[in-house]
Protein backbone atom coordinates (compact mmCIF):
# COMPACT_ATOMS: atom_id res chain seq x y z
CA UNK A 1 0.00 0.00 0.00
CA UNK A 2 1.53 3.35 -1.02
CA UNK A 3 2.32 5.78 1.79
CA UNK A 4 0.27 8.94 2.20
CA UNK A 5 1.81 11.86 0.34
CA UNK A 6 2.48 15.03 2.27
CA UNK A 7 1.16 16.96 -0.70
CA UNK A 8 -0.33 15.71 -3.93
CA UNK A 9 -1.74 17.53 -6.94
CA UNK A 10 -3.70 15.48 -9.45
CA UNK A 11 -4.17 17.09 -12.84
CA UNK A 12 -4.99 20.47 -11.33
CA UNK A 13 -5.93 23.30 -13.64
CA UNK A 14 -6.60 26.81 -12.44
CA UNK A 15 -7.96 29.41 -14.74
CA UNK A 16 -8.58 32.99 -13.74
CA UNK A 17 -11.16 34.96 -15.54
CA UNK A 18 -12.09 38.58 -15.33
CA UNK A 19 -15.59 39.67 -14.31
CA UNK A 20 -16.85 39.64 -17.87
CA UNK A 21 -14.90 36.47 -18.77
CA UNK A 22 -13.26 38.16 -21.72
CA UNK A 23 -9.71 37.51 -20.58
CA UNK A 24 -8.81 34.07 -19.25
CA UNK A 25 -5.47 33.37 -17.65
CA UNK A 26 -4.35 29.81 -17.06
CA UNK A 27 -2.14 29.74 -13.98
CA UNK A 28 -1.97 25.95 -13.66
CA UNK A 29 -2.35 23.62 -16.58
CA UNK A 30 -2.97 19.94 -15.73
CA UNK A 31 -0.49 20.27 -12.89
CA UNK A 32 0.48 17.05 -11.12
CA UNK A 33 3.01 16.65 -8.35
CA UNK A 34 3.65 14.40 -5.36
CA UNK A 35 5.67 15.41 -2.32
CA UNK A 36 6.63 12.60 0.02
CA UNK A 37 6.62 12.88 3.79
CA UNK A 38 9.88 13.78 5.49
CA UNK A 39 11.59 15.45 2.54
CA UNK A 40 12.60 19.00 1.78
CA UNK A 41 11.00 19.68 -1.56
CA UNK A 42 12.05 22.67 -3.65
CA UNK A 43 9.57 24.36 -5.93
CA UNK A 44 11.15 26.42 -8.67
CA UNK A 45 9.83 28.42 -11.54
CA UNK A 46 10.09 31.80 -13.20
CA UNK A 47 7.78 34.63 -12.22
CA UNK A 48 4.23 33.84 -13.18
CA UNK A 49 4.85 30.11 -13.49
CA UNK A 50 2.01 29.24 -11.12
CA UNK A 51 3.97 28.42 -7.96
CA UNK A 52 1.99 30.65 -5.63
CA UNK A 53 -1.29 29.57 -7.19
CA UNK A 54 -0.39 25.92 -6.55
CA UNK A 55 0.46 26.70 -2.93
CA UNK A 56 -2.74 28.70 -2.40
CA UNK A 57 -4.81 25.87 -3.83
CA UNK A 58 -3.10 23.41 -1.50
CA UNK A 59 -3.87 25.68 1.45
CA UNK A 60 -7.53 25.94 0.44
CA UNK A 61 -7.22 29.67 -0.17
CA UNK A 62 -8.44 29.18 -3.71
CA UNK A 63 -10.15 26.41 -5.59
CA UNK A 64 -8.98 24.58 -8.71
CA UNK A 65 -10.97 24.96 -11.91
CA UNK A 66 -10.49 21.21 -12.42
CA UNK A 67 -8.52 18.42 -10.84
CA UNK A 68 -7.99 17.74 -7.18
CA UNK A 69 -5.35 17.04 -4.62
CA UNK A 70 -4.60 16.17 -1.06
CA UNK A 71 -2.60 17.46 1.84
CA UNK A 72 -1.52 14.97 4.53
CA UNK A 73 -4.07 12.54 3.12
CA UNK A 74 -7.09 14.84 3.17
CA UNK A 75 -8.52 16.96 0.35
CA UNK A 76 -7.08 20.44 -0.05
CA UNK A 77 -8.50 22.92 2.41
CA UNK A 78 -9.34 20.38 5.10
CA UNK A 79 -9.47 22.35 8.35
CA UNK A 80 -8.21 19.59 10.64
CA UNK A 81 -5.20 18.92 8.43
CA UNK A 82 -4.44 22.62 8.16
CA UNK A 83 -3.85 22.61 11.91
CA UNK A 84 -0.86 20.38 11.19
CA UNK A 85 0.46 22.68 8.49
CA UNK A 86 2.64 25.77 8.81
CA UNK A 87 2.32 28.31 6.02
CA UNK A 88 4.43 31.35 5.25
CA UNK A 89 3.12 33.24 2.26
CA UNK A 90 5.09 35.34 -0.16
CA UNK A 91 5.37 38.99 0.98
CA UNK A 92 3.87 38.04 4.30
CA UNK A 93 1.61 40.64 5.88
CA UNK A 94 0.64 40.45 9.52
CA UNK A 95 -1.52 42.46 11.89
CA UNK A 96 0.02 45.39 13.67
CA UNK A 97 0.53 44.18 17.20
CA UNK A 98 3.33 43.04 19.46
CA UNK A 99 5.42 40.34 17.85
CA UNK A 100 4.97 37.83 20.67
CA UNK A 101 1.23 38.46 20.85
CA UNK A 102 1.01 38.10 17.09
CA UNK A 103 2.67 34.70 17.09
CA UNK A 104 0.44 33.62 19.97
CA UNK A 105 -2.62 34.86 18.09
CA UNK A 106 -1.83 32.69 15.06
CA UNK A 107 -0.92 29.75 17.28
CA UNK A 108 -4.24 30.09 19.11
CA UNK A 109 -6.08 30.05 15.79
CA UNK A 110 -4.50 26.65 15.23
CA UNK A 111 -5.89 25.37 18.51
CA UNK A 112 -2.82 25.72 20.71
CA UNK A 113 -3.17 27.55 23.99
CA UNK A 114 -1.95 28.06 27.49
CA UNK A 115 1.57 27.32 28.64
CA UNK A 116 2.38 25.30 25.54
CA UNK A 117 1.61 28.24 23.26
CA UNK A 118 3.65 30.66 25.35
CA UNK A 119 6.61 28.29 25.53
CA UNK A 120 6.62 27.57 21.80
CA UNK A 121 6.30 31.26 21.00
CA UNK A 122 9.24 32.14 23.21
CA UNK A 123 11.39 29.35 21.79
CA UNK A 124 10.68 30.39 18.21
CA UNK A 125 11.27 34.06 18.86
CA UNK A 126 14.59 33.14 20.45
CA UNK A 127 15.55 30.88 17.58
CA UNK A 128 14.74 33.57 15.04
CA UNK A 129 16.55 36.32 16.96
CA UNK A 130 13.34 38.16 17.80
CA UNK A 131 13.41 37.99 21.60
CA UNK A 132 14.67 41.54 21.94
CA UNK A 133 11.78 42.90 19.88
CA UNK A 134 9.09 40.51 21.12
CA UNK A 135 7.20 43.31 22.82
CA UNK A 136 7.45 45.73 19.93
CA UNK A 137 4.70 46.36 17.39
CA UNK A 138 5.34 44.22 14.30
CA UNK A 139 3.78 46.96 12.20
CA UNK A 140 6.94 48.98 12.70
CA UNK A 141 9.31 46.16 11.77
CA UNK A 142 11.54 46.03 8.70
CA UNK A 143 10.60 43.58 5.93
CA UNK A 144 13.20 41.10 7.12
CA UNK A 145 11.90 41.15 10.66
CA UNK A 146 8.31 40.76 9.51
CA UNK A 147 9.48 37.78 7.47
CA UNK A 148 10.99 36.22 10.58
CA UNK A 149 7.83 36.83 12.60
CA UNK A 150 5.95 35.28 9.68
CA UNK A 151 8.14 32.22 9.91
CA UNK A 152 7.54 32.04 13.66
CA UNK A 153 3.75 32.10 13.15
CA UNK A 154 4.10 29.35 10.57
CA UNK A 155 6.03 27.13 12.98
CA UNK A 156 4.27 27.89 16.24
CA UNK A 157 1.88 24.94 15.91
CA UNK A 158 4.80 22.53 15.50
CA UNK A 159 3.51 21.48 12.06
CA UNK A 160 4.10 18.21 10.22
CA UNK A 161 4.10 19.97 6.86
CA UNK A 162 5.71 23.36 6.39
CA UNK A 163 4.90 25.31 3.23
CA UNK A 164 7.15 28.27 2.62
CA UNK A 165 6.68 30.65 -0.30
CA UNK A 166 9.87 32.67 -0.77
CA UNK A 167 10.85 32.38 2.90
CA UNK A 168 14.15 34.23 2.60
CA UNK A 169 13.30 36.87 0.02
CA UNK A 170 13.64 39.79 2.44
CA UNK A 171 16.34 38.39 4.69
CA UNK A 172 19.96 39.34 5.02
CA UNK A 173 22.62 36.59 4.72
CA UNK A 174 22.60 35.89 8.46
CA UNK A 175 18.83 35.64 8.45
CA UNK A 176 19.01 33.25 5.51
CA UNK A 177 21.45 31.01 7.33
CA UNK A 178 19.17 31.02 10.36
CA UNK A 179 16.15 30.07 8.26
CA UNK A 180 18.15 27.33 6.57
CA UNK A 181 19.06 25.95 9.97
CA UNK A 182 15.43 26.00 11.03
CA UNK A 183 14.40 24.15 7.85
CA UNK A 184 17.10 21.51 8.21
CA UNK A 185 16.28 20.96 11.87
CA UNK A 186 12.60 20.57 10.97
CA UNK A 187 13.55 17.92 8.39
CA UNK A 188 15.66 16.12 11.00
CA UNK A 189 12.57 16.03 13.21
CA UNK A 190 10.75 14.20 10.42
CA UNK A 191 8.73 17.11 9.09
CA UNK A 192 8.06 17.75 5.42
CA UNK A 193 9.13 21.08 4.00
CA UNK A 194 7.80 22.43 0.74
CA UNK A 195 9.74 25.52 -0.20
CA UNK A 196 9.27 27.81 -3.16
CA UNK A 197 12.18 30.11 -3.86
CA UNK A 198 13.99 32.04 -6.54
CA UNK A 199 17.28 31.55 -4.73
CA UNK A 200 18.60 28.57 -6.63
CA UNK A 201 21.75 28.19 -4.56
CA UNK A 202 19.61 27.88 -1.47
CA UNK A 203 17.37 25.25 -3.03
CA UNK A 204 20.45 23.37 -4.16
CA UNK A 205 21.87 23.40 -0.65
CA UNK A 206 18.89 22.18 1.31
CA UNK A 207 16.44 20.32 -0.92
CA UNK A 208 16.21 16.55 -1.28
CA UNK A 209 14.06 16.83 -4.38
CA UNK A 210 12.74 19.63 -6.48
CA UNK A 211 10.29 20.39 -9.22
CA UNK A 212 10.62 23.02 -11.88
CA UNK A 213 7.34 24.47 -12.99
CA UNK A 214 6.92 26.59 -16.07
CA UNK A 215 3.69 27.98 -17.47
CA UNK A 216 1.64 26.06 -14.95
CA UNK A 217 3.15 22.65 -15.72
CA UNK A 218 5.82 20.60 -14.01
CA UNK A 219 8.60 20.29 -16.57
CA UNK A 220 11.17 18.50 -14.44
CA UNK A 221 11.10 16.74 -11.09
CA UNK A 222 13.73 14.70 -9.28
CA UNK A 223 16.60 14.79 -6.84
CA UNK A 224 19.22 17.46 -7.29
CA UNK A 225 21.72 14.81 -8.42
CA UNK A 226 19.30 13.39 -10.98
CA UNK A 227 18.53 16.76 -12.41
CA UNK A 228 22.06 18.09 -12.55
CA UNK A 229 23.91 15.01 -13.76
CA UNK A 230 22.30 14.97 -17.13
CA UNK A 231 25.16 13.31 -19.05
CA UNK A 232 24.98 15.28 -22.25
CA UNK A 233 28.39 16.97 -22.08
CA UNK A 234 31.78 15.63 -21.02
CA UNK A 235 35.28 16.93 -20.45
CA UNK A 236 38.02 14.72 -21.89
CA UNK A 237 41.46 15.29 -20.41
CA UNK A 238 44.33 14.12 -22.59
CA UNK A 239 48.10 14.51 -23.07
CA UNK A 240 50.41 14.38 -26.08
CA UNK A 241 48.10 16.17 -28.47
CA UNK A 242 47.86 19.62 -30.01
CA UNK A 243 45.20 21.55 -28.12
CA UNK A 244 44.40 23.69 -31.15
CA UNK A 245 43.57 20.63 -33.22
CA UNK A 246 40.87 19.61 -30.74
CA UNK A 247 39.64 23.11 -29.85
CA UNK A 248 40.63 22.40 -26.26
CA UNK A 249 42.42 24.36 -23.59
CA UNK A 250 45.85 23.51 -22.32
CA UNK A 251 46.75 23.59 -18.65
CA UNK A 252 49.71 22.01 -16.83
CA UNK A 253 50.58 20.01 -19.93
CA UNK A 254 47.08 18.51 -20.14
CA UNK A 255 44.51 19.36 -22.75
CA UNK A 256 40.86 19.62 -21.72
CA UNK A 257 38.29 19.11 -24.45
CA UNK A 258 34.56 19.65 -23.95
CA UNK A 259 32.40 17.41 -26.13
CA UNK A 260 28.76 16.40 -26.44
CA UNK A 261 27.83 12.85 -25.44
CA UNK A 262 27.44 11.65 -29.01
CA UNK A 263 30.90 12.96 -29.93
CA UNK A 264 32.68 11.40 -26.94
CA UNK A 265 33.76 8.10 -28.55
CA UNK A 266 34.80 9.71 -31.84
CA UNK A 267 36.92 12.32 -30.03
CA UNK A 268 38.69 9.69 -27.90
CA UNK A 269 39.52 7.65 -31.03
CA UNK A 270 40.80 10.82 -32.68
CA UNK A 271 43.08 11.47 -29.69
CA UNK A 272 44.48 7.95 -29.89
CA UNK A 273 45.02 8.26 -33.65
CA UNK A 274 46.88 11.51 -33.02
CA UNK A 275 49.19 9.64 -30.64
CA UNK A 276 47.74 11.13 -27.53
CA UNK A 277 46.64 9.51 -24.28
CA UNK A 278 43.28 9.92 -22.62
CA UNK A 279 43.69 10.57 -18.88
CA UNK A 280 40.12 11.16 -17.77
CA UNK A 281 36.55 11.52 -19.04
CA UNK A 282 34.23 13.41 -16.69
CA UNK A 283 30.58 14.44 -17.12
CA UNK A 284 30.01 18.16 -16.77
CA UNK A 285 27.85 18.82 -13.74
CA UNK A 286 25.49 21.62 -14.55
CA UNK A 287 24.43 24.12 -11.97
CA UNK A 288 20.82 24.44 -11.04
CA UNK A 289 20.88 27.86 -12.61
CA UNK A 290 22.03 26.37 -15.94
CA UNK A 291 19.22 23.86 -15.84
CA UNK A 292 16.65 26.42 -14.79
CA UNK A 293 17.57 28.88 -17.52
CA UNK A 294 17.73 26.11 -20.13
CA UNK A 295 14.28 24.80 -19.21
CA UNK A 296 12.84 28.28 -19.05
CA UNK A 297 14.11 29.00 -22.56
CA UNK A 298 12.97 25.63 -23.91
CA UNK A 299 9.48 26.15 -22.54
CA UNK A 300 9.26 29.83 -23.28
CA UNK A 301 8.73 30.53 -19.61
CA UNK A 302 11.07 33.42 -19.04
CA UNK A 303 8.25 35.87 -19.71
CA UNK A 304 4.70 35.17 -18.84
CA UNK A 305 2.01 35.81 -21.32
CA UNK A 306 -1.50 34.64 -20.66
CA UNK A 307 -0.12 32.46 -17.94
CA UNK A 308 0.90 33.06 -14.43
CA UNK A 309 0.07 33.83 -10.90
CA UNK A 310 0.74 37.50 -10.79
CA UNK A 311 -1.99 37.93 -8.24
CA UNK A 312 -0.19 39.82 -5.57
CA UNK B 1 -16.01 29.52 19.42
CA UNK B 2 -12.42 30.35 20.34
CA UNK B 3 -11.34 31.33 16.81
CA UNK B 4 -14.42 33.56 16.52
CA UNK B 5 -13.54 35.36 19.75
CA UNK B 6 -9.89 35.67 18.73
CA UNK B 7 -10.72 37.16 15.35
CA UNK B 8 -13.41 39.34 16.90
CA UNK B 9 -11.00 40.62 19.54
CA UNK B 10 -8.41 41.34 16.91
CA UNK B 11 -10.98 43.22 14.82
CA UNK B 12 -12.04 45.36 17.78
CA UNK B 13 -8.41 46.14 18.55
CA UNK B 14 -7.95 47.37 14.98
CA UNK B 15 -10.98 49.68 15.29
CA UNK B 16 -9.72 51.54 18.35
CA UNK B 17 -9.34 54.80 16.47
CA UNK B 18 -12.92 54.90 15.24
CA UNK B 19 -14.16 54.03 18.74
CA UNK B 20 -12.09 56.88 20.22
CA UNK B 21 -13.34 59.31 17.58
CA UNK B 22 -16.98 58.34 18.23
CA UNK B 23 -16.48 58.62 21.99
CA UNK B 24 -15.00 62.08 21.64
CA UNK B 25 -17.76 63.08 19.21
CA UNK B 26 -20.63 61.91 21.44
CA UNK B 27 -18.90 63.30 24.53
CA UNK B 28 -18.55 66.61 22.69
CA UNK B 29 -22.26 66.68 21.92
CA UNK B 30 -23.06 65.82 25.54
CA UNK B 31 -20.73 68.63 26.64
CA UNK B 32 -22.43 71.17 24.40
CA UNK B 33 -25.86 70.12 25.65
CA UNK B 34 -24.76 70.34 29.25
CA UNK B 35 -23.99 74.02 28.68
CA UNK B 36 -27.18 74.89 26.85
CA UNK B 37 -29.90 72.26 26.60
CA UNK B 38 -33.15 72.72 24.68
CA UNK B 39 -35.91 70.13 24.66
CA UNK B 40 -36.09 69.99 20.87
CA UNK B 41 -32.36 69.51 20.64
CA UNK B 42 -32.54 66.40 22.82
CA UNK B 43 -35.17 64.98 20.50
CA UNK B 44 -32.98 65.89 17.55
CA UNK B 45 -30.10 64.03 19.17
CA UNK B 46 -32.17 60.88 19.68
CA UNK B 47 -33.58 61.08 16.17
CA UNK B 48 -30.37 61.77 14.29
CA UNK B 49 -27.34 60.29 16.07
CA UNK B 50 -28.60 56.68 16.02
CA UNK B 51 -28.93 57.00 12.23
CA UNK B 52 -25.24 57.85 12.01
CA UNK B 53 -24.46 54.90 14.22
CA UNK B 54 -26.49 52.62 11.96
CA UNK B 55 -24.59 53.83 8.92
CA UNK B 56 -21.29 53.55 10.76
CA UNK B 57 -22.12 49.94 11.65
CA UNK B 58 -22.70 49.18 7.98
CA UNK B 59 -19.39 50.83 7.20
CA UNK B 60 -17.68 48.65 9.77
CA UNK B 61 -18.85 45.47 8.09
CA UNK B 62 -18.34 46.37 4.45
CA UNK B 63 -14.56 46.87 4.31
CA UNK B 64 -13.62 44.28 6.94
CA UNK B 65 -12.86 41.42 4.54
CA UNK B 66 -11.50 43.66 1.82
CA UNK B 67 -8.99 45.27 4.18
CA UNK B 68 -7.61 41.90 5.23
CA UNK B 69 -7.64 40.67 1.66
CA UNK B 70 -5.92 43.62 0.06
CA UNK B 71 -3.29 43.76 2.78
CA UNK B 72 -2.74 39.98 2.39
CA UNK B 73 -3.24 39.47 6.12
CA UNK B 74 -6.14 37.22 5.26
CA UNK B 75 -3.76 34.56 3.93
CA UNK B 76 -2.07 34.03 7.28
CA UNK B 77 -5.43 33.83 9.06
CA UNK B 78 -7.25 31.52 6.66
CA UNK B 79 -4.23 29.23 6.33
CA UNK B 80 -4.82 28.25 9.96
CA UNK B 81 -7.13 25.48 11.06
CA UNK B 82 -10.29 27.58 10.99
CA UNK B 83 -13.41 27.52 8.87
CA UNK B 84 -14.36 30.49 6.80
CA UNK B 85 -17.66 30.80 8.68
CA UNK B 86 -15.60 31.20 11.83
CA UNK B 87 -13.58 33.99 10.26
CA UNK B 88 -16.77 35.75 9.17
CA UNK B 89 -18.29 35.08 12.58
CA UNK B 90 -15.22 36.65 14.17
CA UNK B 91 -15.63 39.79 12.10
CA UNK B 92 -19.32 39.95 12.97
CA UNK B 93 -18.47 39.39 16.62
CA UNK B 94 -16.00 42.29 16.46
CA UNK B 95 -18.58 44.50 14.73
CA UNK B 96 -21.10 43.56 17.45
CA UNK B 97 -18.73 44.72 20.18
CA UNK B 98 -18.02 48.02 18.43
CA UNK B 99 -21.76 48.51 17.76
CA UNK B 100 -22.30 47.82 21.45
CA UNK B 101 -19.86 50.57 22.37
CA UNK B 102 -21.53 53.00 19.96
CA UNK B 103 -25.05 52.29 21.24
CA UNK B 104 -23.89 52.49 24.86
CA UNK B 105 -22.48 55.93 24.11
CA UNK B 106 -25.81 56.98 22.64
CA UNK B 107 -27.68 55.49 25.59
CA UNK B 108 -25.43 57.19 28.16
CA UNK B 109 -25.74 60.59 26.54
CA UNK B 110 -29.47 60.30 25.92
CA UNK B 111 -30.03 59.10 29.50
CA UNK B 112 -28.17 62.08 30.88
CA UNK B 113 -30.05 64.50 28.64
CA UNK B 114 -33.42 62.95 29.49
CA UNK B 115 -32.72 63.31 33.21
CA UNK B 116 -31.78 66.96 32.75
CA UNK B 117 -35.04 67.46 30.84
CA UNK B 118 -36.86 65.66 33.68
CA UNK B 119 -38.21 63.15 31.16
CA UNK B 120 -38.86 59.49 31.88
CA UNK B 121 -36.03 57.20 30.79
CA UNK B 122 -38.14 54.05 31.10
CA UNK B 123 -38.43 53.20 27.41
CA UNK B 124 -35.00 54.37 26.42
CA UNK B 125 -33.23 51.06 27.04
CA UNK B 126 -35.55 49.24 24.63
CA UNK B 127 -34.94 51.85 21.97
CA UNK B 128 -31.19 51.39 22.44
CA UNK B 129 -31.49 47.60 22.47
CA UNK B 130 -33.39 47.69 19.17
CA UNK B 131 -30.82 50.13 17.80
CA UNK B 132 -28.02 47.78 18.83
CA UNK B 133 -29.70 44.81 17.12
CA UNK B 134 -30.22 46.88 13.96
CA UNK B 135 -26.58 48.00 14.01
CA UNK B 136 -25.48 44.36 14.12
CA UNK B 137 -27.84 43.58 11.24
CA UNK B 138 -26.39 46.46 9.22
CA UNK B 139 -22.84 45.20 9.87
CA UNK B 140 -23.88 41.65 8.93
CA UNK B 141 -25.45 42.91 5.70
CA UNK B 142 -22.23 44.76 4.90
CA UNK B 143 -20.21 41.62 5.53
CA UNK B 144 -22.54 39.48 3.44
CA UNK B 145 -22.31 41.61 0.34
CA UNK B 146 -18.61 42.29 0.69
CA UNK B 147 -17.93 38.55 0.35
CA UNK B 148 -18.63 38.85 -3.36
CA UNK B 149 -18.94 42.54 -4.24
CA UNK B 150 -16.59 45.49 -4.32
CA UNK B 151 -17.02 47.48 -1.07
CA UNK B 152 -18.59 50.41 -2.89
CA UNK B 153 -21.15 48.19 -4.54
CA UNK B 154 -21.63 46.22 -1.33
CA UNK B 155 -22.47 49.44 0.55
CA UNK B 156 -25.12 50.33 -2.02
CA UNK B 157 -26.68 46.89 -2.19
CA UNK B 158 -26.65 46.48 1.60
CA UNK B 159 -28.31 49.87 2.05
CA UNK B 160 -31.04 48.90 -0.43
CA UNK B 161 -31.49 45.53 1.29
CA UNK B 162 -31.91 47.16 4.67
CA UNK B 163 -33.95 50.22 3.75
CA UNK B 164 -35.98 49.20 0.70
CA UNK B 165 -39.43 49.80 2.28
CA UNK B 166 -38.67 53.47 2.97
CA UNK B 167 -38.58 54.70 -0.65
CA UNK B 168 -41.39 52.31 -1.54
CA UNK B 169 -43.56 53.64 1.28
CA UNK B 170 -42.78 57.16 0.15
CA UNK B 171 -44.32 56.19 -3.19
CA UNK B 172 -47.48 55.21 -1.37
CA UNK B 173 -47.04 51.43 -1.25
CA UNK B 174 -48.38 49.56 1.79
CA UNK B 175 -45.34 48.22 3.60
CA UNK B 176 -46.97 46.84 6.74
CA UNK B 177 -46.45 43.17 5.85
CA UNK B 178 -42.86 43.76 4.74
CA UNK B 179 -41.99 45.42 8.04
CA UNK B 180 -41.07 42.05 9.51
CA UNK B 181 -38.41 41.49 6.90
CA UNK B 182 -36.96 44.98 7.13
CA UNK B 183 -36.36 45.69 10.82
CA UNK B 184 -33.70 48.30 10.09
CA UNK B 185 -36.08 50.30 7.90
CA UNK B 186 -38.68 49.99 10.65
CA UNK B 187 -36.14 51.22 13.19
CA UNK B 188 -35.26 54.20 11.02
CA UNK B 189 -38.96 55.09 10.87
CA UNK B 190 -39.16 54.80 14.66
CA UNK B 191 -36.15 57.03 15.11
CA UNK B 192 -37.22 59.69 12.66
CA UNK B 193 -40.63 59.98 14.28
CA UNK B 194 -39.42 59.52 17.85
CA UNK B 195 -41.28 61.27 20.64
CA UNK B 196 -40.46 61.05 24.35
CA UNK B 197 -41.52 57.67 25.70
CA UNK B 198 -42.86 56.27 22.40
CA UNK B 199 -41.14 52.91 22.08
CA UNK B 200 -43.98 50.49 21.30
CA UNK B 201 -43.33 47.61 18.88
CA UNK B 202 -39.56 47.62 19.31
CA UNK B 203 -39.38 44.05 20.56
CA UNK B 204 -40.40 42.86 17.12
CA UNK B 205 -37.71 45.03 15.57
CA UNK B 206 -35.11 43.68 18.00
CA UNK B 207 -35.93 40.03 17.49
CA UNK B 208 -36.28 40.19 13.70
CA UNK B 209 -33.05 42.21 13.46
CA UNK B 210 -31.14 39.54 15.38
CA UNK B 211 -32.64 36.77 13.24
CA UNK B 212 -31.80 38.69 10.08
CA UNK B 213 -28.22 39.26 11.25
CA UNK B 214 -27.80 35.51 11.73
CA UNK B 215 -29.33 34.83 8.31
CA UNK B 216 -26.93 37.35 6.72
CA UNK B 217 -23.98 35.77 8.50
CA UNK B 218 -24.95 32.26 7.36
CA UNK B 219 -25.55 33.38 3.79
CA UNK B 220 -22.24 35.26 3.79
CA UNK B 221 -20.44 32.21 5.15
CA UNK B 222 -21.92 29.99 2.44
CA UNK B 223 -20.81 32.36 -0.30
CA UNK B 224 -17.41 33.07 1.25
CA UNK B 225 -16.66 29.35 1.61
CA UNK B 226 -16.72 29.06 -2.17
CA UNK B 227 -14.67 32.13 -2.99
CA UNK B 228 -11.00 32.39 -3.86
CA UNK B 229 -9.60 34.70 -1.22
CA UNK B 230 -6.39 35.65 -2.94
CA UNK B 231 -6.57 38.53 -5.32
CA UNK B 232 -7.00 37.56 -8.94
CA UNK B 233 -5.09 39.34 -11.71
CA UNK B 234 -6.48 42.78 -12.43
Amino acid sequence: MPSIAALEFNDVTKQYSSFFHSDRVKALDHFSLRVEQGEIFGFLGPNGAGKTTAIHIAMGLMFPTSGNGSMLGAPFGDVEKRRRVGFLGENVALYHRRAARLVEFYGALNGIHGAQLRRQTQELLKELDLTAVAKRNAGKFSRGMVQRVGLAQALVNNPDLIILDEPTSALDPIGRVRVREVILRARDEGKTIFVSSHLLSEIEQICDRLAIVIKGRVVRVGTIAELLQAQDRFVITATGIDALMFEGSKQNGHTSITVRAQDQRRTIEKIWLAGGEVIAVNPIRRTLEDLFVELAHQNGGSRHEKSGDGHR
Amino acid sequence: MRPILLIGGNFVRMQWLIVVIMTVYIAGIAGVFSLNQESQEVLFFVRSQPLYILFLSLMLGVPAIQTDRKSRRLLAVLSKGIHRWQYLGGLLCGCTVVCGVFTLLIWGTAYMLFLREARSTSGLWLLILALFACCVTAAAAGLLYSTFLHPLLATGVATITLLLPIPLAARGMDMRILKLFFPVADMVNHLVGYQYGAVEDLWTVTVTAIILAIVFWMAGAMIFARRDVTISPE
